[in-house]
């Protein structure tokens, strides 16, 4: 409440959070008037405060990285890209061809294509338990490694999967074509009593440009198509020759190794939420002011908190 | 965990970002910071009671995980040293063209740590006295005398001159650098 009192220290410093009430500053600011020390003081005060958050602003301006977004989804562990165990793992699930509604559903093409990938697979695999016996045309890359190999591929970081704890050690990895196949990446376990399983994984790249096609479901526009490791799905409220340009032009950008997408924070709202808020609960207090409202006006990042 | 309080976790990033990022100064060791905090948080997340604002308790968190990486760093240095000032001086000059943003970095740089770190959750977090008392474990009276010293440790550090007196009404609360002995804080300027 403005009545009067004098201006002190614990005013000054106040005005410069932006913690008295509207009476009680432009006492502040009367005294300011006739005190220019005292004006110079809270000039610079002021100017720090916009100084420090300029300093740091493109920190808070920035969006999250995605290895901190990422850390909400571990907790207790250090994560590093936690989604690409499943791709790994849907990558083996194919080529081991289980997923056989996966063909059917998508409509993908016909699973004579799998067919013969499972062929090659096995023929792969004898070859892993009888290196010495001819009978088929298999190429090996010699130095390549397997995985850093499958990781230009597919541009995924694919790391062989520690299965000791079912009793299979990994001994072999190498990449390998079968006749006139193309190639893939073959990691080979082994238990204890010298029985072998193979893993053979091959990029799913289509080599043509993919098809868009145009479906709509429940009432919703949307384009789809299947291109390198990924099936994609477009879904907008636009008329069909725009949703399918837009498709390409995402597509196209989408496609190139390497590139980062981090999605975008949504604005801050700096409100706080209702319910959750509660006012800090006073201490007991020395100063001759009173707790008092909302910060004011040149603060405009800052919440309308009472104390 | 609940998605609810995932999301509302991600949205107090930025701000806990930009809060490591003034106590680490680089980037990649704010991030860490963060991301201390977040696991930490995670981990006690059943002691968020809902009663009271998830900002300032998540700003707790990250200030404890801060001061218990400085103290298992080197426990018996003065945690001045630790303030990061050094690699913060030498980034590259272009890294705030304006000079008047490096030479506040520069003199928030030589303020004593916990003057700093006060100085920081009020006029960068925005948070009241009882909050950023309540996130630095301090009094709030301990909250003001701090955010006095550093200010006025602050103009006289950006005037680069020494200040006679004090620039207000009535004796200031708890000093300023130096105490001549008469009562009245004398600011010199700080090599």
């Amino acid at each position: 409440m403005a009545d009067g009192r004098t201006i002190g220290d614990l005013d000054l410093l106040a005005y410069v959070d932006g913690h008295l009430d509207p009476a009680r500053r432009r006492e502040v600011e009367a005294h300011l008037a006739l005190h220019p020390e005292a004006a110079a003081w809270v000039r610079d005060c002021l100017e720090q405060n916009a100084l420090v958050r300029e300093l740091y602003d493109d920190a808070y301006r920035a969006a999250p990285p995605e290895s901190l977004l990422a850390a909400l989804d571990r907790p207790g562990r250090r994560s590093a890209r936690p989604m690409m165990r499943m791709a790994a793992a849907l990558l083996v699930l194919a080529a081991t061809g289980v997923t056989g509604w996966w063909i059917g559903k998508s409509g993908l093409g016909p699973s004579e294509a799998y067919e013969s990938f499972v062929a090659e697979a096995v023929a792969a695999h004898r070859s892993a338990l009888y290196p010495e016996t001819a009978g088929i045309e298999l190429a090996t890359f010699g130095d390549v490694q397997a995985l850093s190999w499958l990781a230009e591929k597919t541009t995924f970081e694919l790391q062989a999967p520690d299965l000791r704890e079912l009793g299979l050690e990994l001994v072999e990895r190498r990449v390998v074509a079968v006749q006139d196949g193309r190639p893939g990446a073959q990691l080979t376990y082994e238990d204890a009593v010298g029985r072998k399983v193979t893993v053979y994984l091959r990029p799913r790249w289509s080599e043509r440009d993919p098809a868009f096609r145009l479906t709509e479901h429940e009432g919703w526009p949307t384009a789809w198509w299947v291109s390198g490791p990924l099936t994609h799905a477009m879904t907008g409220d636009l008329p069909a020759a725009e949703l399918l340009a837009l498709a390409e032009a995402f597509h196209t950008r989408l496609g190139r190794p390497g590139t980062e997408m981090v999605p975008r924070i949504p604005e801050i709202d700096e409100r706080p939420l209702q319910g959750l808020e509660a006012p800090m609960q006073a201490t007991a207090d020395e100063s001759p002011l009173a707790p008092l409202d909302a910060p004011q006006g040149d603060r405009p990042e800052n919440d309308a908190q009472s104390m | 965990m609940p998605d609810e309080l995932k999301w509302m976790i991600a949205r107090e990033l930025p701000r806990l970002r930009r809060y490591a990022r003034a106590l680490r100064h680089q980037p990649a060791a704010a991030d860490d910071l963060v991301q201390d905090c977040l696991e930490r948080a995670l981990r006690k997340r059943h002691l968020w009671t809902r009663r009271g604002s998830l900002r300032n308790w998540l700003l707790r968190m990250l200030y404890r995980t801060h001061l218990n990486a400085l103290r298992s760093r080197r426990p018996q240095s003065s945690l001045d040293e630790l303030s990061d000032s050094e690699p913060a001086l030498a980034q590259p000059a272009a890294q705030f063209q304006r000079v008047e943003l490096r030479e506040m970095e520069a003199a928030l740089d030589r303020l004593p740590r916990e003057q700093r770190d006060t100085l920081l959750l009020v006029a960068l977090e925005g948070l009241t006295y009882d909050e950023a008392a309540s996130v630095l474990g301090v009094p709030v009276g301990t909250v003001r005398s701090r955010l006095s010293r550093a200010r006025s440790a602050l103009v006289a550090l950006r005037e680069g001159a020494a200040v006679e007196g004090a620039p207000i009404a009535e004796a200031p609360i708890g000093g300023a650098v130096n105490d001549d002995g008469d009562g009245r804080p004398r600011l010199r300027r700080i090599k």
